[in-house]
């Protein structure tokens, strides 16, 4: 029966149970209610009746009894009425009694009343009747005579009430006896009922959970970790439990299948993670490698380790007529047969066959003299070989072989087919890769030297550059000389404005000076004769006044009359020095090589420098050697000149002692030693000797300069210029000859001149070079190392005075400052520029406009109208204005303006307040 | 026999004599780059022949001189490439600012412009006393040009231009004074300065430096000898150290002791190890 059916029948049968026992319960009331009714209705309703009627009998009868006993007669009539009405009830009641009646002994009851009642009735009319009639005395006999059956009448009445009330106890009693019955029945119902009930669910209940049960037990076994084999349930029940079972048990089988499959699918997914893994790994080796040996190396061990190979080796195709593939890598190959050969030919051999067959061959019947594996102690043969060419697309890049004790499993095999699919591209990769860096490497090499070749073109520009520059500063050093010279010449203004002062006359005379000084060529043409003349003419007559012949003037005034003398020899001396000097570096100095006799030229000498000897109480001699050259060929005037200089400066620091000339002809030794490389037969050679203080010699040869004495207390205390033995130098290079000197300090000196005899003067060209030589000293290799030791310092000098670069340039100040305005005008008008002033930036572009040449602007920043930024973008507007140098002049508070400035368009820019030097400094630079 | 190409025999024979001349060793210097000034100096001298250059080379030490000279290029300006400047203020100068002590070398400082542009860039980031600039050139003349501090005043309008590209913070012209032919560096610009001759193929390290600048010398070089001038800056440097290099250069050893620092500037940086 199934589980449904059960539940149904259990559950049906309490229902009927209970609706049973509804209709038992409602019979039995019903039957009570029944019994209620009789009793009620029927039996209280008969006594009723019968108490009713003995009543109305007993009032009747009291009535009759009345007019009996008590003679009452009053109203025949109403007593008449009294009784009709009461024998009408009376009647009536007897009729619902006949009808109410059933049982015979009550029948009887009431036939007899009624008889009873019939007779009284007939004695009442008759009573009625005599009443009537008035004979009240036959009243009471008639009454007696009735007294029998009324006394009857009543008993019979009181017989059937009796009887009536014991047939009402009998219904009582039946009525109780019946509830007694129905409650007895109603509790044996429910029990009956209550225990079908129980019974029918505890079988209900025992049958579901016995297989429940069952089944609870066989699942519990089931090993959850192991589903391979699952326990089957052995329940054979055709209910619902019964189909559970059968349920379960397909389920297990198929859990069975599903987990077998399972484990199946885990092995292959372990292999083919162990493929994917170790072939990652691999794959992830062809990154790390930039050249195809590393990755074939690493490969080929990684390669062996996976697959379990105890020999492997890597070769690689070469292009070729025939393409050979090299081995590149191998793996536990020793040095001897190991790893096998180290090249083979597409198709040579099983290898070369798999190159052109593009598949992987197995062999696993290796044969018996196939290579070995050796180990450290001893060899084996390898049970299994494979070879797997590389490929990409259909092109065979390498090829790997591989050797192995066990033969390879097809896991093993797969990782192998795996880790080719992608070498191909890698090799390609990596191939294209060493490509691209070989490349790179040859651009970059390229790259450098491109930069090398436009460095080195720079330089050579540069050399040019230095090499024309070169010629620039030769003619800027003419240039400068001629500025040094203007320089002198303005020394020698002062000096004469010094004179002027003092006297009159030469003051004119120094005006002159002045006026010729702007010419520089006229200067020095005119010279001698504009300077010389006035000059001797006050030196005779300041000579003259010291003389005083007329005794005219004071001491005082002799003593200054010498001052002037001695000032204007001094000054006089000066300017034949710097005329000399300036003529020789300009290269102006004619030179008239001629005869000159010897003898006489000694006796000259002589006769000049006695009379300062005898002055200075030295000894003086002039000695011409035996060997001396009768004549000689050069230009007298100047070797005269520079004997002068010698011996001016000897008797100059000679203070006792003797002043010696010696001349002889130079030996051919003294003057190839000095590599003058002058071509001359015979040199003459003068040493001027004296036994004054002496040259220290690390000053020998600065004395040769221009301006260098020994010292300047040297200069202090003998006077004179420094110039002399400059220009004696000079002229010594000039005759093509050299001046010497040999000193020691307070031992004397010893000057030695050697000069060429040349017939037929310096040829042309030499004559330019030595020119040149002597004015630019640049080749002598002492002068010119201290020639390059001063040039800081002449600049430097120059730097005060001269600056030319920003002489007669137009300056445009632009400022709202006076006070800037005016300082800053000044300053630059003492640099000779040209200063225009603006006061605003509308001022300053009508200036630019209107003005043709501005050369530089300075410009404020904070300006009323128009500021400078705006100004400056104006200005970098007009095209004509682009290149134009602008400085803006900024404060310095305001850091963040200088990109502003700059991007208005300014040059560069100085913060204020101005310092003089940065400014002049920066304006070079910018008019440079 | 093999063949031999004879000019380059000569020219080999050139530097060997120049070599045991003078000291200088030119032989692993690019051989185009040799080639070339060899050649110009030929033009110059009227010769036919580098042999012929060879022998009065070595006969006639003004020869000598003037072919050292020709190998010595020196072309430089202030703050050249101003962006390798401002890279370096920007990028490199915050290092340094937390280092107590901070040593320069200017390898191959030719005539200085550099040096004095990096004095500047140390002054205006307030790191002047605290650093000492060594600057090195193989030529001892352009060093001693350089120590004067002396610059062409023509070239002072171009530098203006790189000082403010490079991000100059005042006015140059604080720095110097001009007369009307050069540019005189403030002197106490150079205060901290050591100029020395140096040869970076012949001599060795002689210091430990945090910054490196090199600029446009290795491109004269042969890979061998860049490698090996590489392996003499590794040496001098500290760890972490800053190489900068020219802008066309580039670092192309086997050896990586540096990284990339910034790559448009060419500096490289030493790695801690």
């Amino acid at each position: 029966m199934s589980f449904k059916k059960k539940q149904f029948l259990a559950l049906g049968l309490t229902v009927f149970c209970m609706v049973l026992l509804m209709f038992v319960i409602l019979f039995m009331v019903n039957l009570m209610r029944t019994n209620m009714i009789e009793i009620v209705q029927d039996r209280y309703f008969k006594v009723k009746q019968a108490t009713e009627i003995r009543k109305l009998f007993d009032q009747a009868d009291r009535q009759l009894l009345r007019i009996v006993v008590d003679n009452d007669v009053t109203d025949p009539t109403v007593i008449s009425d009294f009784l009709k009405t009461n024998n009408a009830g009376i009647q009536s009641k007897f009729i619902d009694l006949q009808d109410s009646v059933n049982t015979k002994e009550g029948k009887r009851y009431i036939n007899q009343i009624e008889v009873a009642y019939q007779s009284y009735h007939e004695m009442e009319q008759l009573f009625l009747v005599d009443l009537k009639n008035g004979e009240i005395d036959n009243l009471k006999t008639l009454y007696d005579k009735e007294r029998a059956n009324r006394d009857e009448l009543l008993i019979n009445l009181d017989e059937f009430k009796d009887y009536q009330e014991s047939l009402m106890e009998v219904s009582l009693k039946n009525a109780t006896n019946t509830y007694n019955t129905l409650v007895i029945v109603l509790i044996s119902a429910v029990a009956v009922a209550l225990l079908l009930i129980i019974i029918v669910t505890l079988w209900l209940i025992r049958s579901t959970s016995r297989n429940i049960h069952s089944i609870t037990k066989g699942i519990k076994q089931i090993d959850f970790t192991n589903l391979t084999r699952i326990p089957r349930l052995d329940v054979n029940s055709k209910d619902e439990i019964g189909e559970i079972a059968s349920a379960f048990n397909s389920m297990a089988a198929s859990l069975e299948t599903y987990s077998a499959k399972e484990t199946q699918y885990t092995l292959e997914i372990t292999e083919q993670n162990w493929v994917t893994t170790h072939s990652s790994s691999i794959v992830h080796l062809y990154s790390h490698h930039v050249t195809i040996e590393g990755l074939a190396e690493e490969l080929i061990n990684n390669l062996a380790e996976v697959l379990d190979a105890k020999l492997g080796g890597f070769y690689i195709k070469e292009e070729g007529k025939k393409p050979i593939f090299r081995k590149i890598a191998s793996y536990a190959a020793d040095t001897e047969n190991q790893a096998g050969r180290d090249y083979f030919f597409e198709g040579e051999g099983l290898v070369g066959q798999c190159a052109i067959d593009r598949k992987v061959f197995f062999l696993n019947e290796v044969p018996d003299d196939y290579q070995v594996i050796s180990t450290g102690l001893g060899t084996m043969k390898p049970k299994s070989i494979l070879m797997a060419p590389i490929l990409l697309k259909d092109d065979v890049l390498a090829v790997i072989e591989l050797a192995g004790l066990q033969p390879f499993t097809s896991t093993q095999v797969k990782l192998l087919e795996e880790v080719l699919g992608t070498l191909g591209i890698a090799i390609t990769n990596i191939l294209g890769r060493m490509e691209i860096a070989c490349l790179l490497q040859e651009s970059q090499a390229k790259t450098e030297e491109l930069q090398m070749q436009s460095e080195e073109l720079q330089t050579q520009s540069e050399e040019l550059q230095s090499q024309s520059e070169e010629m620039q500063t030769q003619a800027e050093e003419l240039r400068m000389i001629n500025e040094q010279l203007e320089e002198r010449t303005k020394d020698a203004e002062l000096k004469s404005e010094e004179l002027q002062a003092a006297k009159e006359s030469l003051e004119e005379k120094a005006r002159e000076l002045l006026q010729s000084s702007k010419y520089k060529s006229e200067f020095l043409a005119n010279m001698s004769h504009e300077l010389r003349t006035p000059l001797n003419s006050i030196l005779l007559l300041s000579e003259m006044m010291t003389d005083d012949p007329n005794h005219g003037l004071n001491e005082e005034q002799i003593e200054f009359a010498k001052v002037i003398h001695s000032s204007g020899q001094d000054l006089l001396n000066l300017i034949n020095d710097i005329l000399d000097l300036s003529k020789v570096e300009v290269g102006k100095l004619d030179i008239h090589f001629e005869e000159v006799n010897i003898n006489e030229f000694a006796e000259r000498l002589n006769r000049h420098f006695m009379p300062f000897a005898k002055q200075k109480n030295l000894e003086f001699t002039v000695n011409v050697r035996e060997n001396a050259p009768h004549s000689v060929f050069t230009d007298e005037q100047r070797l005269q000149q520079i004997i002068k200089n010698l011996l001016s400066n000897a008797f100059k620091f000679t203070e006792k002692g003797s002043v010696s000339v010696s001349v002889e002809e130079a030996k051919r030794q003294e003057y190839l030693e000095l590599s003058l490389g002058k071509e001359a037969d015979t040199w003459l050679k003068v040493v001027v000797a004296d036994t004054g203080i002496g040259i220290p010699e690390e000053k020998h040869e600065e004395i040769f300069e221009a301006f260098q004495q020994v010292d300047g207390a040297t200069m202090r205390k003998y006077g004179g210029t420094g110039l002399g033995l400059s220009i004696t130098k000079e002229f010594a290079y000039l005759l093509g000859g050299v001046c010497k000197v040999q000193s020691r300090e307070g031992a004397g000196s010893s000057f030695t001149l050697l000069v060429p005899s040349l017939p037929e003067g310096l040829s042309e060209l030499e004559e330019i070079r030595v020119k040149e030589e002597a004015a630019s000293a640049k080749d002598d290799d002492l002068l010119s190392e201290q020639m390059t030791d001063y040039q800081p310092v002449e600049s430097m000098e120059s730097f005060d005075e001269s600056s030319n670069v920003l002489n007669g340039k137009t300056v445009l100040v632009v400022d709202d400052d006076h006070r800037n305005i005016f300082a800053v005008k000044n300053a630059l008008e003492k640099e000779g520029m040209n200063v225009k002033t603006a006061e605003n930036g509308m001022e300053c572009l009508r200036l630019i406009e209107e003005t043709s040449k501005i050369d530089i602007v300075l410009m404020d920043i904070m300006m009323p109208i128009m500021d400078g930024y705006e100004t400056m973008k104006r200005i970098r507007g007009i095209e004509i204005h682009q290149e134009m140098p602008i400085i803006a002049l900024t404060a310095k508070a305001m850091k963040s303006d200088r990109r502003k400035c700059i991007e208005s368009g300014a040059s560069d820019y100085i913060s204020k307040p101005l310092n003089l030097e940065q400014l002049l400094s920066v304006m070079r630079v910018w008019l440079s | 026999m093999p063949r031999i190409n004879k000019e380059e025999l000569e020219l080999d024979l050139l530097l060997l004599a120049i070599f045991k001349l003078s000291g200088y060793d030119f032989r692993q210097y690019m051989k185009s780059s040799i080639m070339r000034r060899v050649q110009n100096r030929l033009n110059l001298e009227r010769l036919p022949t580098i042999a012929s250059l060879t022998e009065r080379v070595i006969h006639d030490e003004t020869y000598l001189n003037k072919i050292l000279g020709d190998f010595s290029i020196n072309v430089t300006e202030m703050f050249r490439d101003p962006s390798f400047f401002k890279a370096f203020r920007e990028e490199v100068v915050p290092y340094l600012k937390k280092l107590p002590e901070i040593r320069i070398w200017h390898a191959g400082c030719s005539t200085g412009e550099e040096v004095f542009s990096m004095a500047i860039l140390l002054e205006e980031e307030g790191l002047r006393d605290r650093a000492k600039i060594y600057a090195t050139d193989m030529n001892e003349q352009v060093i001693s040009k350089a120590e004067q501090g002396i610059i062409p005043l023509q070239k002072m309008q171009a530098y203006t231009k790189n000082y403010m590209l490079a991000g100059g913070k005042q006015s140059f012209s604080e720095y110097y004074t001009a007369d009307c032919e050069y540019a005189y560096l403030n002197p106490n610009l150079l205060e901290k300065v050591v100029f020395a001759q140096h040869n970076l193929v012949t001599d060795r390290s002689f210091n430990e430096f945090h910054v490196i600048i090199c600029r446009n010398v290795l491109i004269y070089f042969n890979v061998k000898l860049q490698s090996h001038v590489l392996d003499l800056f590794n040496e001098s440097l500290s760890a972490n150290g800053f190489l900068g290099l020219g802008s066309k250069e580039s670092i192309r050893t086997e050896a990586d002791f540096f990284e990339d620092f910034n790559t448009n500037e060419k500096f490289f940086r030493k790695k801690a190890n």
